[in-house]
């Protein structure tokens, strides 16, 4: 039996927070869009993969009001 | 290889979180002038001077993420000196420091005003400044705004919002007018007027007068507008004094190459609203004053230290800037603006409205869009990859 653990990544957005400045979008449009009516973000995939960690991050820490997080998954 | 960051600014705080997201586990040390939390600055015109949050709702670093990320973090440490041979940056207190890398992230302040200083009278930049502001704004009174820039503007809606009938005094005719083009501005102008600001356009100060708390400020039309609360938004300049003698090229800010290194010497990086970066595509060297640029450049240089930038190429952004104002959010991708335009909508009539400016060539030059999220994000993929102006315009007539 293994020990190690299977490390992935899950996008958090607090919608309420969210300000429509698009920052996320802009720097990873395959996890991030607006909504048209809205304005507000919408996460197009919520899970990320290990190889894609530092991409997400750099999307969350672009948001101008930190409504975005990515959480570490361990099973 | 020690990295230290001077400056706990937005540009400064975001190098250190990603240095750590692109795998760098060395020291990193940050030193800030001031003391207390680490704060972001955009709100302080809106959302704080509005009493709406307060500084813990709107924090750059916190103690737990300082602890996270193992950064050493130096508060109340003024730079005041900059040896680049002996690798030393010498401190107010006296002290010494030897980096590995240095990340020059000390921002800029607000313009020194002409006039002598006295108790009223705020500039709108720091912590600080906002505090005294919020207090000073209790007493009810008629605030005056002098320059309606884009801190000025906001700071006008902000009270406006709250009731007041602020006044805002530029010499220019239409507000922001430095950064919009006069179709916007008139949008601005006139819902400023409609929401109680008393606009005093194409009027310069000639001199404020009288003590502290009870003060005139006399315009070049002649008009004398009394106040106990006066707002100076009077634009910034970078805090490059401390590096008079490093050596470094310094010409409004520090100015670097195109990856945002510091010219002539080795291991120091400039960033933000102190960073003067060299862009290959137009052959001038630009400083920013702008969120968006502050974090890009931080995230490019994390990439280029590290050398995880897959693309390795220069630094490379298109501007963006975002205004609040009432229920008006202004967003501005890109920079590029001649006198031909395109106005598709208004905020007024259609509760959405954009203006696109194409580049000399046709391409994408600048777009200013007020409520519109749609068109915010078709205008930064179309600065992304140079969609002809025309063609952005026909897509958003259709979406109107």
């Amino acid at each position: 039996m293994s020990d190690e653990e299977k490390v992935s990544y899950r996008i958090k957005a607090d919608i309420p927070s969210c300000e429509g400045y698009a920052n996320c979008v802009v720097a990873a449009p395959e996890y991030f869009d607006l909504d048209d009516d809205s304005g507000l973000v919408v996460v197009l995939q919520e899970n990320v993969s290990p190889d894609q960690k530092a991409h997400v991050e750099n999307a969350v820490r672009s948001c101008p009001v930190a409504a975005l997080r990515l959480d570490t998954i361990r099973e | 290889m020690n990295i230290t960051i001077i400056g706990t600014s937005v540009a400064g705080t975001k190098a250190a979180q990603a240095l750590r997201a692109q795998g760098y586990d060395g020291e990193i040390t940050i030193f800030g002038s001031e003391t207390g939390p680490i704060y972001d600055k955009p709100a302080l015109s809106k959302e704080f001077l509005r009493g709406e949050i307060e500084v813990d709702g709107n924090l750059l670093l916190d103690d737990d993420e300082v602890r996270e990320l193992g950064l050493d973090l130096r508060q109340g440490r003024r730079a005041v000196c900059l040896d680049t041979d002996s690798r030393t940056v010498t401190f107010a207190d006296g002290g010494t420091w030897r980096y590995g890398t240095l990340i020059i992230a000390t921002g800029a302040r607000s313009r020194t005003p002409l006039w002598e200083p006295r108790r009223g009278m705020h500039e709108l930049r720091t912590l600080t400044d906002a505090q005294g502001l919020r207090r000073s704004l209790e007493s009810g009174d008629d605030v005056v705004i002098i320059g309606a820039g884009f801190i000025g503007s906001e700071v006008a809606a902000s009270l406006a919002t709250r009731g007041a009938r602020p006044y805002l005094v530029d010499p220019l005719p239409l507000p922001m007018q430095r950064g919009l083009d006069d179709h916007t501005g008139t949008w601005y102008r006139d819902r400023h007027e409609a929401e109680g600001v008393r606009l005093c356009l194409n009027a310069g100060v000639d001199a404020i007068r009288g003590t502290d708390d009870d003060l005139e400020v006399m315009l070049s039309d002649g008009r004398v507008l009394p106040t106990s609360t006066v707002v100076l938004g009077l634009g910034a300049q970078p805090n490059v004094e401390w590096l008079a003698s490093s050596g470094l090229t310094i010409d409004d800010g520090v100015v670097t190459d195109e990856y945002c290194r510091a010219i002539g010497v080795e291991g120091v990086y400039a960033i933000g609203d102190v960073a003067r970066v060299y862009s290959p595509n137009t052959g001038r060297a630009v400083r920013s004053e702008h969120w968006t640029n502050a974090v890009d450049q931080a995230g490019f240089i994390a990439r280029h230290i590290t050398g995880t930038d897959p693309a390795g190429g220069p630094f490379t952004s298109v501007p963006y800037v975002w205004s609040d104002q009432f229920d008006w959010k202004m967003q501005i991708v890109g920079d590029v603006a001649g006198p031909q335009r395109y106005v598709v909508g208004s905020p007024t009539e259609h509760r959405r409205g954009a203006v696109i400016h194409p580049d000399p060539d046709g391409g994408f030059g600048r777009s200013i869009i007020v409520n519109w999220p749609r068109a915010l994000i078709m205008s930064r993929k179309a600065a992304a990859v140079g969609t002809p102006a025309r063609e952005l315009v026909e897509a958003l007539e259709k979406m109107l």
